[in-house]
């Protein structure tokens, strides 16, 4: 659409206007001026205050633009960048970890109050000298298990004083745990098969870094059987239980239906219990033999901890690595952002499923919403007859593009879900029943529900480049004997379908930032399994997902510790928002280049 | 051709179009106009289901023709009567301590005993909501019970040889209870179970008179009235020892404060919520309300008339729910509620009595409020008590009348409340009870006897799904189905009078803590919310848009135009979750420090850009002229500046106008004495120089245009160039200088005669506010009011603007005498589509407004919006609940809102279209 306005207007302007480009819209003007020694037009009348607060407005508009996806870029792209840990030394104590974020602020008198009596007077002297203000920076302490807290803030005041006060100990490692958050240590052993070796850091890391990948190995395995093959059990053990349920509440209990039903029931259970307990001895097997394998590691006020390895996701020494080493523990950061699944309430690890999700979802939305919006499209503009009522239709379809969105969720909880979901588990999955399968939220309810969204969208472009089509081609096609749908066929459709592209791509832009709706009709935090997975029947649209725009506000608003997801937000904000600036840019370069090769055939 | 002519055979070719290409044609056509027809009935299924939803809300009660059963029953009047969740068997509780269940289908009676033969029961209380009894007897203990049916279900498998054969549907008597077969196929059992505690001696001496009792989780309260005027309340606490399963006692008496001699003994004695007080009515309409918070020492708190018309007389005074609201009913047929208030004390007088005073009380109360004698009031009282109703009262607390059912027929009979909901039940002298909703005054169903006896006693069923009355020789039992009975116009758009609150008022707050928590769902602070949201966003951003898209329009560059405007469309695919969580966890925290210096950027910012204008005027015309296309750079500059402009100035504006801190200057609230004056936040002229330095500037700027410019413009015209920007800059300066001044002196003025911003557009701060949000917002709808206005202006014929240049206008005069005119409807109808943005958006407000339901224009605080409250609330409302309702009616506004707003858009632009093509 862009390229095009500019293309006219640059026909316009003439080349030979130079620099004066910016103001001569108007070729004639500045020639008029030009041609006279003394300028008679008023100074008022060029109203300069009032195009410079245009303009101004213009260029706040722009500078927010730029300033806001410039803190997000910059804050998405900086986050898995490791930094070094910082050992400091304050009045009482020692705080080791990350620093995440500096500030200024004026600290009351309570806060002085709480250091030790000897150190009080310089503290307050300082402040006072430095206007009541000081800094103070926000360290990621982690340790959960020792220090209760994540985050603490180090004030300039509290630092001891000294050189050392504030230092990069070499061997400090930041380690990535699976729960309970980082962990900052020195490595001063590790336990190799059940026996532990006090051994020097440099000794420690080395043995770390042979073993762990085993371990970790043998770890993805167990997950592998837990999530695998004891879901399919699980899943075979469920669907026996329904199926006994639809017998009993066909026949009743204890008729010679049921019996059969049951004792097929209590075969299935005794076979699964065999292979379950296998997959639980093989898994039994897996942990005792990664319960072998641990780290000791001695935090910066002394205490020793000893971690298992298998509850490591990932560990470096800090201080000590070099660009390379920094950017691989960046890549494999973002790898497991884009491909691994949640941890810690959502704070830590991938957002995977919530890629799929979206993805998923914004799919089966454009499946439903373009035939249909096409369909409505054509109707409208080639087979409805014209009138009153069919302007009215329109301008109430391009008022429907303004409904909030949050309505159209309410539609679909109360509609889709409720009414359309309650009745097929009433007609179909009776049996699991008060437990809804289709009558709560869900992916193929949201898909539907922003397809309805969306359908305006596609309508109104669909519709308009169909009117962009013209007569002239159709009449001839007409005249060459065509029927009214070989015309559509082959000559409007092809024509239009540059705009079709682009109110569909529109569409999935507008569909994959939406949230709201999402939040009434099946988004959820944390999505056990996939919609699409490996158990019959591989594709479950009745289950909830997660959504990266709803996870942007769970991680942002619900999150129990807010400042750990705080990183989190932005690289997921910042995924979102390329997702939807390359959907955007598509719908451009598919607009260019069909009109392209559409153009050429034109006569 | 000459071959052909010859071999003409007379037959005209015929071509067929082909079967198959009608048939596709067919089915072509057939399935879009199917397809098309039903996709846009699918777009509109949203407005009528949202409709369809919602009208129950609105339908009135119905009520079931009457299931009338003679019952052989006692004859005189019982204390209590009752019915089970499945309407099938009825009880009754007779003075004499008879119990008689009885079926409702057809009156026979399967239970009549004798609850009590030694001693004998003089005083009974029963309570619906837990099904609590109490009684009295003549030796002067109290003994609590529970009357309640029991329910269980045996398969029929189990059951006794007789009741197997039973059919679905068929009811036996069986044991003292009924057995249904259920169609589930179970067998169901109803009987009466009664349980009884054991007796606690509560007076010595005397028989219990009247009797109530209240239940808390491990003590029970009693208030007994002896025979002999003796008015003692009891607190006793069971301890169960867990070794040896013995329960002990410990009893804590109070005796209140009653002389038998003055009055004859009361008719009905009330122990409100876990006894925290007593209320003694009698016949006559007489209440004395006793404060027993403090069981060592309780205190008459007042003593009213529950019957102000005259001759009337109190016949009937129960509990609603919760045992906070007192309903009584009269002779006269009035019943009215009552509930406790407890409004701001404004003086307490020499005896100890705090003086409750209010204008806000409806006349009805207010009349009744004592108007204390000049002298006996503080001085700073005595000039208002003309104007101020008031009342002494010894707890700082007083009974209001909140709710009036007047019904204006026969005197009440007796009244029942419902067990889990507001809903009241009055049978009256005439043989007609009514059913009530007391919060909302909904009248819901009128039911009447057969032969005009009247109901001697009626009772709500526990599912609330129908009424139970007896008269002196027959039951009646209705099935009512009451609807959504907290629901009407009044009660979702007006003020409502809610239980505990001063007055009536406007509130959201849709669940609480406890099951007898009463929603609370008017829509008028959610509807004042997105007001709210919708104003504060277009003030900043419908300007910013209005001016950037003239400026796009008007006076860029095409070339820079076509890289601008798609940067700023390309904005408005940006997710509002996005924005949303920039707005609440990186502006909302950021903002917070830098107040001051935002405030002041609001002047700071297009104070820059015209100082960068005027110094643009004093370069010589070639440069101007001929570097014009630079000044898109500058102005991109100067924003910048403005802002590190004003954060120099924040400070310095916080000192002088906000006493060195805006937070402290918000929150700070008279006290009332003359310190006050003293204080350093005494000083509101901070607060109206926000309001009147916009107002001054323009007023200012109205002055310049109306009569400075023409009597300098003649003059101007002599000058050159370089002299008329000097003069401008001058006149630019004296206007700054003028705008403050004239600021600063309304501000003064205001301040001085004791007008206060705070409290109004400016208040206490919180860190989620509407400045936030209107901050975010803004920038939300400028995408999208910018690009149609752009294209508004653009739509102007060309013609036009090349006459008016070519007749020797300049660019802006063009522009703002032509263009903007012409394209006016444009323009407005892109502010109209921005407005309906504003009104629907939902996560910026969800996450940056704070979520506050609060009814107050100050942009420093928070607010609900109705989507927000959608996206908060109907994931966790129970289906066709009235609660689920109400927030389908919550979108129902919401959609017809943006609806108008975007057709009244759409129309005024399709009419704005064609006067553009017409010129």
């Amino acid at each position: 659409m862009t390229s095009t306005q500019t293309k006219p207007g640059a026909a316009h302007n003439d080349p030979t206007a130079g620099p004066r480009a910016g103001v001569a819209i108007k070729p004639p003007a500045p020639s008029y001026n030009r041609s006279r020694s003394r300028n008679k037009t008023s100074l008022y009348a060029h109203g300069e205050p009032m195009v410079w607060l245009t303009g101004g407005a213009l260029a706040m508009c722009l500078l927010m633009i730029i300033g806001l996806v410039a803190l997000i870029v910059a804050q998405g792209v900086a986050t898995f960048w490791p930094g070094p840990v910082v050992r400091y030394q304050t009045l009482d104590g020692v705080r080791a970890g990350e620093t995440t974020r500096l500030e200024n602020y004026s600290p009351e008198d309570s806060v002085f109050e709480r250091l030790p009596e000897s150190s009080r007077a310089a503290a307050r002297k300082m402040v006072a000298d430095n206007g009541g203000v000081t800094g103070r920076r926000l360290v990621r302490i982690g340790n959960y298990e020792i220090t209760g807290e994540h985050f603490a803030w180090v004030s300039d005041f509290e630092i001891a004083p000294g050189a050392d006060a504030v230092s990069t100990p070499p061997w400090m490692l930041v380690v990535e745990r699976l729960a309970w958050g980082r962990f900052y240590g020195e490595p001063v052993g590790v336990v190799i098969e059940g026996k532990l070796i006090p051994c020097e850091p440099a000794e420690a890391w080395k043995l770390f870094g042979e073993h762990h990948p085993a371990v970790r190995e043998r770890w993805e395995q167990r997950r592998r059987l837990e999530t695998g093959d004891i879901g399919v059990i699980n899943h075979r053990a469920e669907q026996a239980r329904l199926a006994l349920r639809a017998v009993e509440m066909k026949y009743g209990k204890e008729s010679p239906q049921w019996r059969a039903e049951h004792e097929s029931f209590l075969k299935t259970e005794e076979r699964d219990k065999a292979e379950f307990d296998r997959i639980a001895r093989e898994i039994e097997a897996l942990n005792n033999t990664n319960n072998g394998y641990k780290i000791v590691l001695r935090t910066a006020d002394g205490t020793e901890s000893t971690l298992g390895m298998a509850d490591i996701v990932r560990a470096y020494p800090a201080n000590q690595l070099s660009f390379a080493q920094k950017s691989v523990v960046y890549l494999s950061r973002w790898w497991e952002f884009l491909t691994d699944d949640p941890r810690e309430a959502n704070s830590e690890g991938g957002v995977y499923p919530a890629i799929f999700g979206t993805v998923v979802m914004t799919l089966i939305m454009s499946l439903l919403v373009v035939p249909f919006g096409v369909l409505a499209a054509l109707y409208l503009r080639e087979y409805a007859k014209g009138g009153i009522l069919i302007s009215a239709v329109r301008i109430a379809i391009n008022n429907l593009a303004g409904v909030p969105s949050i309505v159209f969720g309410v539609f679909g909880l109360g509609f889709f879900c409720y009414i359309i979901g309650g009745g097929i588990d009433q007609l179909f999955f009776s049996a699991k029943l008060p437990s809804p399968t289709f009558g709560t939220g869900g992916l193929m309810w949201a898909s539907f529900t922003l397809a309805l969204l969306t359908l305006p969208v596609v309508i109104v472009a669909t519709e308009e480049t169909l009117a962009a089509v013209p007569g002239s081609m159709r009449e001839g096609s007409y005249a060459c004997g065509a029927s009214k749908w070989q015309t559509i066929k082959r000559i409007v459709l092809p024509r239009a379908m540059p705009g079709i592209m682009t109110g569909m791509i529109l569409a999935m832009a507008r569909g994959a930032g939406e949230v709201a709706p999402l939040m009434l009709v099946g988004a959820v935090k944390l999505a056990p399994e996939l919609p699409v997975n490996g158990v019959f029947p591989f594709f479950h649209p009745e289950r909830s997902f997660m959504h990266l725009g709803f996870h942007i506000y769970d991680l942002g608003f619900q999150s129990p510790n807010a400042e750990a997801a705080k990183p989190m937000v932005f690289t997921t904000t910042l995924l979102l928002i390329l997702i939807i600036a390359v959907l955007n840019l598509a719908a451009v370069f598919i607009r260019a280049r069909l009109r392209r090769r559409f153009s050429s055939s034109q006569f | 051709m000459n071959k052909d002519q010859t071999s003409f055979t007379g037959r005209t070719r015929e071509r067929k179009t082909k079967r198959s290409v009608h048939f596709f044609d067919l089915v072509a056509r057939t399935t879009i106009t199917i397809g098309g027809l039903m996709t846009v009935v699918a777009v509109f299924t949203v407005c009528i289901f949202l409709v369809w939803v919602v009208l129950p809300l609105f339908t009135s009660a119905s009520a079931s023709a009457p299931q009338r059963s003679a019952v052989a029953l006692a004859g005189e009047r019982p204390l209590f009567i009752g019915s089970d969740e499945y309407r099938r068997l009825g009880w009754a509780l007779y003075p004499d301590s008879t119990l008689n269940v009885f079926r409702l289908d057809n009156g026979k009676t399967i239970v009549n005993r004798k609850l009590f033969e030694s001693p004998k029961m003089t005083a009974a209380v029963y309570s619906t909501q837990f099904a609590d009894a109490a009684f009295g007897f003549e030796d002067g203990s109290v003994r609590l019970g529970r009357i309640s049916f029991g329910t269980s279900f045996i398969e029929s498998a189990d059951a006794e040889p007789g009741l197997r054969e039973l059919k679905t549907g068929e009811v036996v008597e069986h044991n003292g209870g009924l057995v249904e077969k259920v169609p589930s196929g179970q067998l169901r059992e109803l009987a009466l179970s009664v349980k009884l505690e054991e007796a606690v001696p509560a007076i010595e001496g005397t028989p219990v008179a009247r009797i109530d009792a209240a239940r808390g989780s491990n003590n029970m309260v009693f208030a007994v009235l002896g025979q002999d005027g003796q008015l003692v309340i009891e607190n006793v606490r069971a301890r169960r020892n867990i070794m040896t399963g013995k329960t002990t006692f410990t009893k804590q008496t109070a005796r209140l404060p009653f002389d038998k001699s003055t009055h004859r003994l009361p008719m009905f004695l009330r122990l409100a919520g876990l006894g925290d007080n007593v209320f003694v009515a009698w016949e006559d309409g007489t209440l004395v309300r006793y404060d027993t918070r403090n069981l060592a020492a309780p205190v008459v708190a007042e003593e009213m008339d529950l019957v102000p018309e005259p001759g009337g007389s109190l016949t009937a005074l129960e509990f609603l729910i919760g045992k906070a609201t007192l309903v009584s009913g009269d002779s006269v047929g009035n019943v009215r509620a009552w509930f406790r208030v407890k409004p701001e004390p404004v003086a307490t007088l020499d005896d100890g009595k705090q003086v409750i005073a209010t204008r806000d009380l409806p006349a009805s109360v207010a009349s009744r409020l004592v108007h204390p004698s000049a002298q006996t009031l503080p001085q700073h009282l005595r000039d208002r008590a003309k104007e101020l109703a008031f009342m002494p009262s010894n707890d700082g607390s007083m009974l209001v009348p909140a709710h009036l059912i007047h019904t204006g027929k026969a005197g009440v009979v007796a009244l029942a409340s419902s067990a889990r909901t507001r809903l009241l039940a009055a049978s009256y002298a005439d043989g007609s009870a009514s059913l009530h909703q007391v919060t909302s005054e909904k009248h819901l169903a009128t039911v009447s006897s057969d032969n005009a006896a009247p109901f001697t006693s009626i009772a709500i069923t526990p599912k609330d799904d129908g009424l139970v009355a007896v008269t002196a020789a027959s039951a009646y039992s209705w099935a009512v189905d009451v609807g959504y009975p907290e629901t009407t116009t009044l009660s979702l758009l007006g003020k409502v009078w809610y239980e505990g609150y001063e007055k009536p008022e406007h509130i959201w707050q849709s669940v609480g803590g406890t099951d007898d928590f009463e929603p609370k769902l008017g829509l008028v602070p959610l509807i004042f919310g997105t007001l709210k949201a919708t104003i504060y966003s277009l003030m900043f951003g419908v300007p910013i848009a209005l001016l950037a898209a003239i400026y796009t329009s008007e006076f860029l560059s095409p070339r820079a135009r076509g890289q601008i405007k798609p940067a700023i469309e390309m904005m408005a695919s940006l997710p509002s979750v996005v924005l949303g969580f920039i707005a609440a966890l990186v502006i909302a925290p950021a903002v917070e420090g830098v107040v001051p210096a935002l405030l002041c950027a609001l002047i700071c910012v297009p104070l820059v850009f015209l100082i960068g204008a005027y110094v643009w005027q004093l370069l010589p015309y070639k440069i101007a002229l001929g570097y014009g296309h630079a000044r898109f750079p500058l102005m991109v500059l100067a924003f910048p500046l403005g802002l590190w402009l004003s954060y120099i100035v924040g400070p310095w504006v916080e000192h002088w106008f906000f006493a060195g801190n805006i937070k402290l200057w918000l929150n700070w609230a008279p006290s009332g004495t003359p310190a006050d004056l003293d204080s350093a936040y005494h000083s509101a002229v901070g607060g109206w120089m926000l309001l009147f330095v916009p107002l001054s500037a323009a007023l200012v700027g109205f002055a310049i245009m109306q009569f400075l410019n023409p009597m300098i413009r003649p003059l101007a015209s002599t000058w050159d160039r370089k002299r008329a920007a000097l003069m401008d800059v001058v006149k630019f300066l004296a206007a700054a200088a003028a705008t403050l001044v004239l600021a600063l002196f309304f501000s003064a003025a205001l301040s001085a005669i004791g007008f206060d911003a705070r409290g109004s557009f400016i208040d206490t701060y919180v860190q989620r506010n509407a400045m936030v949000v209107g901050l975010i917002m803004g920038f939300a709808i400028i995408p999208i009011v910018y690009t149609i206005s752009d294209d508004a202006l653009n739509s102007v014929p060309r013609h036009l603007r090349s006459a008016s240049l070519g007749a020797g206008a300049t660019q802006w005069q063009t522009t703002i005498r032509i263009i903007v005119p012409t394209a006016m409807s444009g323009l407005f109808s892109a502010v109209m589509i921005g407005i309906g943005r504003a009104v629907g958006e939902t996560m910026i407000v969800l996450m940056a407004a704070g979520n506050t339901a609060v009814l107050e224009w100050n942009i420093f605080s928070g607010f609900r919006t109705l989507s927000a409250n959608i996206a908060v609330e109907l994931p966790e409302a129970v289906k066709n609940s009235t609660h689920f309702r109400t927030l389908f009616l919550a979108a129902l506004v919401l959609f017809a809102m943006t609806f108008v707003l975007n057709t009244i858009a759409e129309m005024v632009r399709l009419r704005f279209r064609k006067r553009a093509f017409q010129l």
